[in-house]
């Protein structure tokens, strides 16, 4: 025993007279680590959530969640979670300007009181273009209001001080776009259907000032309280001028 | 000359680090604080630990460069199993065995044997270990053949006398590292003490 006792001593000696590789200092790369790890694991849960969303709104959709009785029908195929709007908002991308902390700020910048679809309620996003002066009212698809041509927008609602009249549209391309003249709470108006993809022009104090529509669905635009206002959405045309019936 | 593998080599006596050593704050408190999301904490478990965890890592791989890997990727793992860390445990051996996990999933995956290679008794140098010339020789013998014996054990016995010994680990952070039972690891170590007896009293060949 005193032999083993020995020898485990000069083994201990030996670890101790033993020259290591000098350890590295850990700590950076260990917090980078972490770091990225928590990275991971946010997505995943983000991931996990938004699959488990879209499972609930098709089995909803389904009509087939029963929570007492546990059945879940099987659905043929998962819904596309709806997706997400970019980080500027959903009207990035479709040159509506700058988008404003509130209605009253865009209010301000554009120089006059909006009109407000009752029919929609508060927009979801606003957003002012000071070249030709237009504000723009944003709703994101829902109930009711289905994708326009764009998945992360239900309608549009733009809004300018102007006025239009039947020149307005002298340079709408040819193709199948058609120009019905209608009229919306009092004022001149017209339905333009059929891909509208061209220029108009406002007649304003400052001159004409040409502009574009922006969704690939059709058009309701009429005068209004000194201002053009038109809702591009993926609406019919019972449907825009339900909307447009209360505007105020 | 091959670069030695696995093995430190040997050189002169030197004053070993000690690792653990509690500046103040108990390792109960800074895991409970490291829990609470405290980085600095972890951050002081990490410093005081790195040294064995790399030199464990160290002896199941051989490669110094794999070894600050496994460590690493060690304390991530750890950090994120610390809510299921049983409160008041001991953290040292629960960090011991995810590092050994890790090594010997390094291991595994490089294709290599295991490790602890020998060879680094070529670079004994006795230096400032003992007083005088005649006694820093016949030291420095002594750990060659010593070396040498150890070179001689099966893997198993080698990995349990290096942890018990070399990195001066608990039977319990032994059996941790290397997972295998508390009781596997004192019959290895037994079994390796008499051989290494054995073989020191006999002839040396090679």
């Amino acid at each position: 025993m005193a032999e083993h006792e020995r020898l485990e001593r000069r083994l201990a000696e030996l670890g101790e007279a033993l020259e290591w590789p000098p350890a590295p200092d850990l700590r950076p790369g260990v917090q980078a680590g972490i770091r990225r790890a928590r990275r991971r694991r946010l997505r995943l849960v983000l991931i996990a959530a938004a699959l488990a969303l879209a499972l609930l709104g098709g089995a909803a959709a389904a009509a087939s969640i029963e929570l007492r009785g546990a059945v879940i029908q099987q659905v043929p195929a998962l819904p596309s979670p709806s997706p997400s709007p970019p980080a500027g908002g959903a009207g990035m991308g479709l040159d509506l300007g700058q988008r404003q902390p509130s209605l009253a700020e865009a209010e301000r910048a554009a120089g006059f009181r909006a009109l407000v679809p009752a029919a929609l309620g508060q927009p979801d996003e606003v957003w002012y273009r000071p070249a030709p002066g237009v504000l723009t009212l944003l709703y994101r698809p829902r109930a009711g209001l289905p994708s326009s041509g764009d998945p992360q927008v239900g309608a549009v609602v733009m809004e300018a001080r102007a006025t239009i009249g039947r020149s307005s549209f002298a340079k709408l391309a040819p193709g199948g776009s058609a120009v019905e003249p209608v009229t919306v709470n009092g004022g001149q108006g017209f339905w333009i259907s059929g891909a509208p993809h061209a220029f108009f022009f406002y007649d304003s104090a400052g001159g004409d000032r040409s502009d574009t529509f922006r969704l690939a669905g059709d058009v309701l635009i009429w005068n209004q309280a000194g201002l053009v206002v038109r809702i591009e959405s993926g609406l019919d045309k019972g449907g825009a001028r339900r909307v447009a019936g209360t505007v105020a | 000359m091959p670069e030695p593998r696995g093995l430190p080599r040997c050189s002169g006596y030197e004053s070993r680090a000690v690792v653990g050593d509690p500046p103040g704050t108990t390792d109960d408190e800074l895991v409970e604080r490291a829990r609470r999301g405290h980085a600095a904490a972890y951050d002081e478990l990490v410093r005081r630990y790195t040294e064995t965890a790399f030199r464990t890592a160290y002896l199941v791989t051989g490669s110094a460069a794999d070894a600050e890997e496994v460590a690493q990727d060690a304390f991530v793992k750890a950090h994120r199993a610390l809510s299921r860390f049983r409160a008041g445990a001991p953290f040292r051996p629960w960090l011991l065995r995810i590092v050994g996990n890790e090594a010997r999933n390094r291991r595994r995956s490089a294709g290599r044997r295991a490790a602890l290679e020998l060879r680094a008794a070529e670079h004994m140098d006795a230096g400032a270990f003992v007083p005088s010339p005649e006694g820093a020789a016949e030291a420095s013998e002594d750990r060659r053949a010593l070396l040498w014996a150890l070179d001689q054990l099966p893997d198993e016995q080698r990995q349990v006398v290096a942890c018990r010994y070399l990195l001066q680990l608990s039977v319990e952070e032994t059996a941790g590292s290397l997972a295998i039972p508390e009781g596997t690891v004192k019959s290895r170590q037994a079994r390796a003490l008499d051989r290494l007896r054995e073989l020191m009293e006999a002839p040396r060949h090679g």
